[in-house]
C-alpha cells in the first residue's frame, strides 16, 4: 500500500431535521454573536431564513457574495467581523459561499493583514480557534467537508487557491430543507460535479483505501437517488441522499485530488464563464475515454456501483470499463433532456477560439499532476477539439 | 549519515539549478514554461535543517542564483531524507507531491510551471532507466545527456 494521509475534522449533522441542532451546537462551541454569510439568491428562496429561524442569538449577516467571490469581498468581510466582534462564522450556501467563509476563517485564525500570506499548499499552522460552521445548500461541491478553498484575485486577474487542513469547517449541517427548491437543471449539475468528485478521486494517482471508502459511497448515493430527484423534486429522503453523496465525494476528493476533468474543467469554465458542474457534466466522458487505457481496471470495479451487480456480473472484466463510461453516458443523456443540462462542449459558442487560453491554463491546474495518466497540451486540444467525443 | 545526506541534496541542488540555467538556453520548452509567467519570479527550494537555493528567473533573460528572503513560490521539504530522495532520483515530484513530501508558499498555478521544468531538467541528469522509473512519462532529450552534463560544469 502506498504513503496516504487523510484529514476529515468536521462534525456531520445530518438528516431531515439537522438544522434543529443549530442553536445547540453554537452553544457547545461557544459561539455567543456570529457572524452569518450567505448570498442575496438563498435570502430570495427562503433557504436563509429556513436555517436562521433555529437560531436564538444575536448574529449579523453579510449577504453580498457573488458566484465569483473575490479577495476584496473576504477583505470587507474579516473587516465587518472584526469591527463587530463577532465569536464565530456560519456559512450558508454553495461553493462561492463557503470558499469565501475559508477565506474569511483563514485571515482571522492565522492572524494575518493579506489574503496573499496565505495562499500555497499545506504551508499554513494550526491558526488561533474560531468556531466555524457550514450550511451546504446545493449538494455539488462538497465544500463544507474539503482541505481546499479558491478565491479570485480580480487585480491580478487570477485565482489564488489555499490547501490546509487548517481551514475545516467544525460542524456541517446537512438538511433536505436547504436542497429543496434547488431547480432540477442546478441538482443535475451539482450531482455531475459530485460523481466526478468521486470518481476522479478513485481513479487519480492520489486515490488510498479510505478515500476510496467515501467515493463508493458517494457513487452509490447518487446513483440510486438521482432519478427519484430529477421525477420527485420535493422528496426529502432523495434530496439528502444527494447532500450526503456530495459530502462523501468532498472528502474522498480532498483527501486523494482530483485529475484530468477538473484540470480542463476550471480552465474551461474561467475562460468561457460557463458553471463548474456544466463543465464537469461536458468533460467527464471525453476525459474517462482519454484515461481509459491506464484506468481501465478502475474504471471496470466502477460498474459495481455505476450499473448495479447484474450488470457488472453479465459484462466480461474487459468489458466492463466501456459498459461503466457507457452507462454515465446515459445519465447524461436523460439528465440532458428531462432539465436541459448541457453535456456537449459542442454547446459552447466557438469553443475554438478559446482552446489555447483553456489549455494554457488548464495545464498549470494542480489537478493534471495526479492525474494517472501523463497529460501534455496535445491530449488537452484533443479532448477539447472532440478527439474523444462530444 | 544526515551530514552527507545535506551534501549530497547541496551538490544536487547546484546541478538542477545549472541544468535548468542551460536547458533555458537550449530546450526550448524550458524558455518557453518560464517565459510563460511573464515577469521576474524567485523560486526558493528548501529542505527543513537542510540547504536551500534561491533562483531568480529574469524575464525572457534566465536564471541566476540569488540570496533572498521574500520570494514568490517557497518550496520546503518537510525532512531531510524526504528531500534525499526526491533529489537523488529515487522519487519524482509528482511522487513527492503525492505523499505529501513538501509545503509551497505562493501561488500554486504558477508552481507547475517550475514542476514541469524540474521534470524536464531530471530527464537530462538523471540516466533513461531511473527517470523511466519515476516519472509515468518521458520527455524526449533535445541534446545528448553528455552535452548538457559538461555545459552545466561550466555555466
Ligand atoms: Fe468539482
Amino acid at each position: 500500500m502506498k504513503y496516504f494521509e487523510f484529514v476529515n475534522k468536521t462534525k456531520l449533522i445530518a438528516g431531515k431535521h439537522a438544522l434543529e441542532q443549530l442553536n445547540y451546537q453554537c452553544q457547545q462551541y461557544h459561539m455567543t454573536y456570529p457572524l452569518i454569510l450567505t448570498d442575496e439568491v438563498l435570502i430570495e428562496v427562503n433557504v436563509y431564513s429556513q436555517c436562521i429561524k433555529h437560531l436564538s442569538l444575536p448574529y449579523i449577516t453579510y449577504s453580498h457574495i457573488p458566484v465569483d467571490s473575490s479577495i476584496h469581498i473576504v477583505q470587507d468581510i474579516v473587516n465587518l467581523y472584526k469591527d463587530n466582534n463577532c465569536n464565530g462564522i456560519i456559512a450558508i450556501g454553495g461553493g462561492s459561499v463557503l470558499d469565501t467563509a475559508k477565506g474569511v476563517y483563514l485571515m482571522l485564525s492565522q492572524e494575518v493583514s493579506s489574503f496573499e500570506n496565505i495562499i500555497g499548499f499545506e504551508n499554513l499552522k494550526k491558526g488561533k480557534d474560531i468556531p466555524f460552521f457550514a450550511i451546504p445548500t446545493t449538494s455539488g461541491t462538497g465544500s463544507e467537508a474539503t482541505s481546499v478553498a479558491v478565491i479570485s484575485n480580480p487585480d491580478k486577474g487570477i485565482k489564488m487557491e489555499i490547501i490546509s487542513e487548517f481551514m475545516q469547517f467544525d460542524v456541517a449541517f446537512i438538511d433536505p430543507k436547504t436542497t429543496l427548491n434547488l431547480p432540477l437543471k442546478t441538482t443535475a449539475s451539482c450531482t455531475i460535479d459530485a460523481l466526478t468528485h468521486a470518481i476522479e478521486a478513485y481513479t487519480c494517482s492520489g486515490k488510498n483505501p479510505v478515500s476510496d471508502a467515501y467515493a463508493i459511497t458517494a457513487i452509490k448515493l447518487i446513483v440510486e437517488n438521482i432519478h427519484q430527484v430529477i421525477h420527485h423534486p420535493e422528496d426529502k429522503e432523495s434530496r439528502l441522499a444527494l447532500a450526503v453523496a456530495s459530502y462523501n465525494a468532498g472528502c474522498a476528493f480532498s483527501n486523494s485530488m482530483v485529475g484530468i476533468v477538473h484540470g480542463i474543467g476550471h480552465a474551461l469554465g474561467a475562460v468561457c464563464h460557463i458553471p463548474h458542474g456544466d463543465a464537469m457534466s461536458m468533460l467527464l466522458v471525453p476525459s474517462m475515454k482519454f484515461n481509459k487505457d491506464q484506468c481501465k481496471d478502475l474504471y471496470g470495479e466502477l460498474l459495481l456501483y455505476i450499473g448495479g451487480s447484474e450488470l457488472y456480473a453479465r459484462t466480461s472484466k474487459e468489458k466492463r470499463s466501456d459498459k461503466t463510461i457507457e452507462c454515465i453516458e446515459t445519465l447524461l443523456h436523460q439528465l440532458h433532456i428531462i432539465t436541459k443540462l448541457p453535456i456537449s462542449l459542442l454547446s459552447i459558442d466557438d469553443l475554438k477560439n478559446y482552446i489555447d487560453e483553456i489549455v494554457e491554463k488548464a495545464m498549470n491546474d494542480g489537478a493534471m499532476i495526479v492525474n494517472e495518466k501523463y497529460v501534455d497540451y496535445q491530449d488537452v486540444i484533443d479532448i477539447l477539439g472532440g478527439y474523444y467525443g462530444y | 549519515m544526515k551530514n552527507i545526506q545535506k551534501i549530497i541534496i547541496y551538490i544536487v541542488l547546484q546541478f538542477l539549478y545549472r541544468g535548468m540555467k542551460v536547458l533555458y538556453k537550449d530546450d526550448s520548452r524550458v524558455s518557453n514554461e518560464l517565459n510563460g509567467w511573464s515577469q521576474n519570479k524567485t523560486i526558493r527550494l528548501s529542505v527543513i535543517d537542510g540547504p536551500s537555493l534561491t533562483i531568480q528567473y529574469h524575464y525572457l533573460k534566465g536564471l541566476s542564483k540569488v540570496h533572498r528572503n521574500d520570494v514568490d513560490i517557497d518550496i520546503t521539504f518537510k525532512s531531510l531524507s524526504m528531500a534525499f530522495r526526491v533529489f537523488t532520483g529515487m522519487m519524482s515530484v509528482k511522487q513527492a507531491y503525492l505523499q505529501h513530501y513538501f509545503s509551497l508558499k505562493g501561488d500554486i498555478y504558477e508552481s507547475m510551471r517550475f514542476v514541469r521544468c524540474v521534470d524536464l531538467v531530471e530527464t537530462y541528469l538523471f540516466p533513461y532507466f531511473m527517470t523511466k522509473r519515476i516519472l509515468n512519462h518521458c520527455e524526449k532529450r533535445y541534446q545528448p545527456m553528455l552535452i548538457v552534463y559538461i555545459k552545466t560544469l561550466f555555466v
